[in-house]
């Protein structure tokens, strides 16, 4: 009876473990954001939003002197006082060039033509999601700030993607790269699509709804804005440029690709516009 | 305290530790988009070196703390997928013997692949489009890079959990005569 006990004990495990796991998967889906589990989830990335923000400035000027360091391989035979002050004074160099680019990246965030007549909230980006299938990235100010899911997030390059959770001090964004965050956009000729990713670095690809005939005209290069239709944007926003048509025998509607505008692989600030789906 | 009781503790604090180092550094060690995942590495070393049981739990355990840092995946998607490959890696390790330590590599590499697949599988029958809705293309580039990083961190960090699992009852139950531990 022994052995025997002893073999189905992981069996007996990983069962139980299977059972709670489809609990709470069943509990996070079906109950739409269990509010247990949604506080859970949010305590969690506000304490590893912090984490995150810390190690990063922390890490940031050991970076830059073994930047510095690395770059010093001509001038080794220099004395070791002279060596510091080249590598402080690069340090200061860096610092500065780094803070210029934050900067301007939060005097662009200020200045966008088509976000101008919706009330703004600028935000640093303090976390991003360390997993492969799940774009989305934390931002550092939240409910407290007037933040509330739904609303569109965007660069000054375009649509970056759209809040979709919030805490009092931070919020998550889903981004345009993850397949979950469908876009409507405005085609030609008054007809209507949507834009939803492949995933990161995969471009979108865009379904056209014909409402209005001919079907659209689209040229590669032609940027796509956020269409009114479906109410889950405010209309005008840059979203992508196309970057394929083709159009198959035998179908009105050709198969459409596009390059999202917004690049969301290294943002450090954003722009929420404060304007809920309708 | 058992000698077990303090194995289980440090293979938390190297877990934990762990999935520190991921939320904070695997952003930035990502290439062509892609980076390693450490909780599901942490899995299969714990099937490695603790068999099926330790497996599970480890790997229920990271996947649950690993959800509550993911924004639009369900919670219980990553705790099922990687305890279900922690499970399957320890029934390996304690069926087959792979007595080289090239051996986890070659494991952490298959056993990553197969993680994603569960993820993706069970992910897209509970309805998450945005796992669905991902190209081929990304899929694969996805599935090979996270494969290959894993394979190549799978030799240190098992190398840190072994020693911190030494004394576990898993790894007790799985030591060889003629071999101090370890694989």
């Amino acid at each position: 009876v022994g052995p025997s006990r002893s073999r189905s004990r992981p069996s007996y495990i990983l069962a139980v473990l299977v059972l709670a796991a489809v609990t709470l998967i069943t509990l996070d889906v079906r109950g739409h954001g269990n509010a247990t589990l949604r506080h859970g989830r949010d305590h969690a990335h506000d304490a590893l939003s912090s984490v995150q923000s810390a190690v990063h400035d922390g890490l940031r000027p050991i970076g830059n002197f073994l930047t510095g360091a690395a770059d010093y391989g001509s001038v080794r035979a220099q004395n070791t006082e002279l060596r510091q002050e080249v590598a402080a004074s690069r340090l200061a160099q860096d610092k500065a060039a780094y803070d210029q680019v934050q900067a301007d990246q939060v005097l662009q965030l200020s200045h966008i033509p088509f976000a101008a007549e919706y009330r703004t909230v600028v935000a640093d980006v303090t976390g991003q999601s360390s997993s492969n299938f799940d774009e989305a990235v934390t931002i550092g100010k939240g409910a407290s700030s007037g933040i509330a899911v739904g609303e569109p997030v965007i660069t000054s390059s375009g649509l970056a993607g759209q809040i979709s959770g919030v805490s009092a001090g931070t919020a998550t964004v889903t981004l345009v790269t993850n397949p979950q965050l469908v876009v409507g956009v405005g085609l030609p000729g008054g007809n209507v699509g949507s834009a939803q990713s492949l995933g990161p670095g995969e471009g979108l690809d865009v379904t056209v709804i014909a409402t209005a005939k001919p079907p659209p005209d689209l040229q590669r290069g032609a940027v796509l804005y956020t269409s009114a239709v479906g109410r889950a944007f405010p209309p005008g926003i840059p979203v992508a440029t196309v970057s394929s048509v083709v159009k198959a025998a035998g179908v009105q509607e050709p198969a459409v690709t596009a390059s999202p505008l917004a690049a969301t692989t290294d943002l450090s600030y954003v722009t929420i516009l404060l304007w809920l789906p309708q | 305290v058992t000698a077990a009781g303090v194995a289980r503790l440090r293979i938390a604090v190297v877990a934990l530790v762990g999935l520190l180092v991921e939320a904070t550094l695997g952003p930035d060690l990502r290439v062509m988009g892609i980076g390693p995942d450490l909780s599901l590495l942490l899995a299969i070393c714990a099937g490695m070196t603790g068999g099926p049981e330790a497996g599970a739990l480890v790997g229920f355990g990271v996947g649950l703390l690993a959800d509550l840092a993911l924004a639009t995946t369900p919670i219980g998607l990553t705790a099922l997928s990687w305890c279900l490959v922690g499970f399957g890696v320890g029934l390996l390790r304690a069926n087959v013997t792979l007595d080289h330590r090239s051996a986890l590599a070659v494991v952490a590499f298959v056993a990553t692949l197969t993680g994603i697949v569960a993820f993706l599988v069970i992910g897209a029958l509970v309805g998450q489009s945005q796992l669905s809705g991902l190209s081929h293309g990304y899929l694969l580039r996805a599935g090979l890079i996270e494969s290959l990083w894993n394979a190549l961190l799978a030799i240190p960090v098992g190398w840190v959990y072994e020693r911190a699992g030494r004394g576990s009852a898993g790894a007790v139950a799985l030591r060889r005569p003629d071999r101090d531990g370890g694989w």
